[in-house]
């Protein structure tokens, strides 16, 4: 009877041991959550900002790139129609209010 | 011996009856003991005395923790997926102000990390408050420089909360007018933020938990969780890359043109998707910059010539012309006390509805309005949406001014055919182009595409359905003779290369807050140009207007229409528009259009923007039918005792200013 009761008491003992590890176990993991989500959503502003139009200008103007001047246009046909004859050739000089 | 034998057997056996009595006894006293236990312990679990129960509920409202969940506050993202407005978790630095010992001190060395003034830190770390902020949402490398100044100074009462704060990730004023702002505390208070706040912030959820020591949650305690429902995430119609590039635009023609501001629409015809939408302002000593307030959609302008389209539009619905149908149009046109007449023509000429549009005749439109007669001028108007907020219902959207039938005069009715007299926003008249680009059709504008959830499913919104206005074949004369305006007439300079452009100038003088227009020299203007292209297959249409450039001699064909081009250049490539296959190019770039060498085949498709949007057809605003014909020269008696000059380009008023829903009434 009496090794009955410790036997029970022991074992109550080591299972609230069990369950305070596990409740600190959980409460770690969800810090590390909160930790990884906000890890997340900083990368994911980082990215968004890398992909702004204007950084990407900059960027690609420290990289000596520059808007091209002249532009090209392919004749608009219906599939499987003839092209007509090519127009004369294209000059360097801009159009005016062409787009940068 | 037998006999010592006997009797010591007896003792023994007397003994040991009373050590199992004395045990039994024991037995029974600890197990009464117990049982007394158990029973007091059931007994104050079960029906515990009143002070027992107030004395419980103390303590376990003493290890209740209550925590709130804030709801993630939903995304907006651009039609491409790209983010324009996003929520980033950020650190508020608080202090318990009554545990400072010494505040200047403290003061003097936070200031220079928080960038603030330490007198006024001082007075917070003095006020006495268990919490006060000293900074919100400050950037992590500013967090962790004053948790090592509080753990090197061995600070107790600093500490770190954390806040969501609302970041534009693209630019920080990119469409700006768009989204509007969010306060501090994340709610929105201008734009689609504020529009939209109540499916964007969410629902915050609670965590309500027993905790001991260290905040540290107690095993096998209460707890209960209410999960915060993230708000939701919306998908604009917004084109990111060509907001940007509108924007840039337009803030370079601002500055050099020293106007006031300026708005460019960009819509694709078919889906009533706005794929830009910019909006500048300048004040005087200042670059231009985006402007916070929406004004394509909450500043009104008398639109002037642009809305002669519109006039022209219910003269060829109700069969009074055609696009070619000659008719001479008087140099002057007497109208009660008042004259009109074209600038820089003083014979009456023939003329067709087309010659009208292209050299933008305001006797021209004068004498085919007083044919279509008031009501229906009124109601074609209306149906094309002017007088009434459109479909987006954006904050602090206006309706223009479209006068009640009653206050339409003989002198008024005139003047508005030709765009005076009334007021409507920039989207207002855009609608009403984008209507006849889609072949009489409406089409509502929209800057929202859908919701996304957060694994990324995207539930799109219902188009709504257009009515109709004119018909396919007004429609496609009114195209007609737009082209001729940018092909030939006052809006040349709109011209795109490889593409037929259809539009229409217009150039107005701002009312001044006191009255009248002011003198030749030192006018207000607003000038404007509004078009759609391909013409052959209308997939764009784009609206520039400029308020009060500083020269007095700009135009819409001047001023506005090279920004247009500009505008639609950019736009077409953007968003891989095909050329169409007669694009009337305009010579100075005719040698920029390279075709593909001959007998080539090719193998796709011009790429489209979209499915046309769905008709209705039971909503024909046709207003009652007449058949009368087109009436030969209107004849008016000359009771003139004013003489309003009207340029065939620049409209003035022969009326009283339209209040419009801003300070700033436009004219033209």
């Amino acid at each position: 009877m009496v090794a009955l009761v410790f036997v029970s008491m022991l074992g109550l003992a080591v299972f609230h041991s069990v369950l305070v590890q596990g409740q600190l176990h959980m409460d770690r993991l969800d810090s590390q959550i909160d930790v990884e989500r906000q890890h997340q959503s900083e990368l994911r502003l980082t990215v968004a900002q890398l992909g702004a139009p204007q950084r990407i200008i900059i960027a690609a103007g420290d990289q000596n790139m520059v808007p091209s001047v002249d532009r090209k246009y392919l004749a608009a046909v219906v599939p499987g129609s003839i092209v007509p004859p090519p127009s004369p050739p294209s000059t360097t000089k801009p159009p005016k209010g062409a787009a940068r | 011996m037998t006999g010592h034998r006997r009797l010591g057997g007896r003792r023994r056996g007397a003994r040991a009856k009373r050590a199992r009595g004395r045990l039994a006894a024991l037995w029974a006293v600890t197990f009464i003991g117990f049982a007394a236990l158990v029973f007091r312990a059931a007994s104050l679990q079960i029906a515990p005395s009143p002070t027992l129960q107030e004395a419980n509920q103390a303590a376990k409202e003493q290890r209740l923790a209550e925590m709130t969940l804030q709801a993630a506050r939903g995304s907006i993202f651009d039609r491409n997926g790209a983010e324009l407005a996003i929520s980033v978790e950020q650190t508020t630095v608080v202090a318990n102000a009554k545990a400072v010992a010494d505040p200047q001190g403290a003061a003097n060395l936070i200031a220079p990390i928080l960038g603030k003034d330490p007198a006024a830190l001082a007075e917070l770390l003095s006020s006495g408050k268990t919490f006060v902020y000293l900074a919100r949402q400050v950037d992590d490398a500013t967090k962790a420089q004053l948790a090592q100044l509080g753990k090197d100074q061995g600070w107790g009462f600093l500490s770190f909360v954390d806040e969501p704060k609302r970041f534009n990730p693209s630019g920080n004023d990119l469409a700006l007018s768009i989204l509007g702002r969010t306060d501090i505390d994340g709610n929105g208070i201008s734009g689609l933020e504020l529009q939209l706040q109540d499916r964007l912030k969410g629902t915050d959820g609670k965590v309500v938990s027993e905790r001991g020591t260290r905040n540290r949650t107690i095993p096998g305690g209460e707890q209960q969780v209410t999960a915060a429902t993230p708000g939701s995430s919306f998908v604009l119609s917004i084109d990111r890359g060509l907001q940007y590039e509108t924007e840039k635009i337009l803030k370079r023609v601002v500055d050099e043109q020293n106007a006031k501001g300026a708005t460019i629409i960009i819509k694709n015809n078919r889906t009533g998707d706005i794929l830009a939408d910019a909006n500048v302002v300048r004040e005087d000593g200042f670059s231009a910059h985006e402007s916070v307030d929406n004004r394509a959609l909450t500043w009104s302008f008398e639109p002037g010539s642009i809305n002669k389209t519109l006039t022209m539009a219910g003269v060829l619905e109700e069969g009074l012309a055609t696009p070619d149908t000659q008719r001479i149009i008087s140099a002057k046109i007497n109208s009660y006390e008042m004259e009109f007449t074209d600038k820089g023509r003083s014979d009456d000429q023939v003329m067709t509805p087309t010659e009208i549009l292209r050299v933008s005749s305001n006797n021209g439109t004068v004498t085919w309005a007083q044919d279509l007669g008031k009501e229906k001028l009124r109601s074609y108007f209306d149906h094309f949406g002017l007088g009434k907020p459109t479909a987006l219902a954006f904050p602090g959207e206006a309706s223009g001014t479209l006068r009640p039938m009653k206050q339409w005069d003989d002198v008024s009715f005139r003047t508005m055919a030709y765009g005076l007299g009334l007021a409507a926003t920039p989207m207002q008249m855009l609608d009403a182009y984008s209507t006849i680009a889609n072949g009489g059709v409406t089409v509502e504008p929209r800057l929202v595409l859908g919701t996304q959830d957060e694994e990324g499913v995207f539930t799109p919104v219902a188009p709504t359905e257009g009515a109709r206005v004119v018909s396919q074949a007004t429609s496609a004369g009114l195209t007609k003779m737009l082209t001729t305006v940018v092909g030939d007439g006052t809006g040349k300079k709109a011209q795109v290369a490889g593409y037929t452009v259809a539009g229409k100038t217009g150039t107005a003088w701002k009312a001044l807050d006191t009255g009248g227009y002011g003198y030749p020299g030192a006018r207000k203007l607003v000038v404007s140009f509004v078009g759609y292209l391909p013409a052959s297959d209308p997939q764009l249409s784009i609206i520039v207007v400029i308020d009060e450039p500083t020269d007095q001699n700009a135009s819409g064909g001047s001023t506005a229409a090279p920004v247009f081009s500009e505008v639609a250049s950019f736009a077409v490539r953007q968003l891989r528009v095909a050329p169409d296959a007669d694009a009337a190019t305009p010579a100075s770039n005719k040698d920029r259009v390279r075709s593909l060498p001959q007998g080539v085949e090719v193998a796709a498709p011009p790429v489209a923007l979209g499915p046309p949007a769905p008709v209705t057809t039971t909503t024909a605003p046709k207003p009652a039918t007449t058949t009368t014909a087109p009436k030969p020269v209107t004849t008016l008696a000359r009771a003139t005792t004013t003489t309003v000059h009207l340029s065939s380009s620049t409209s003035t008023s022969a009326h009283a200013p339209v209040p419009t829903t801003t300070r700033v009434v436009s004219t033209p």
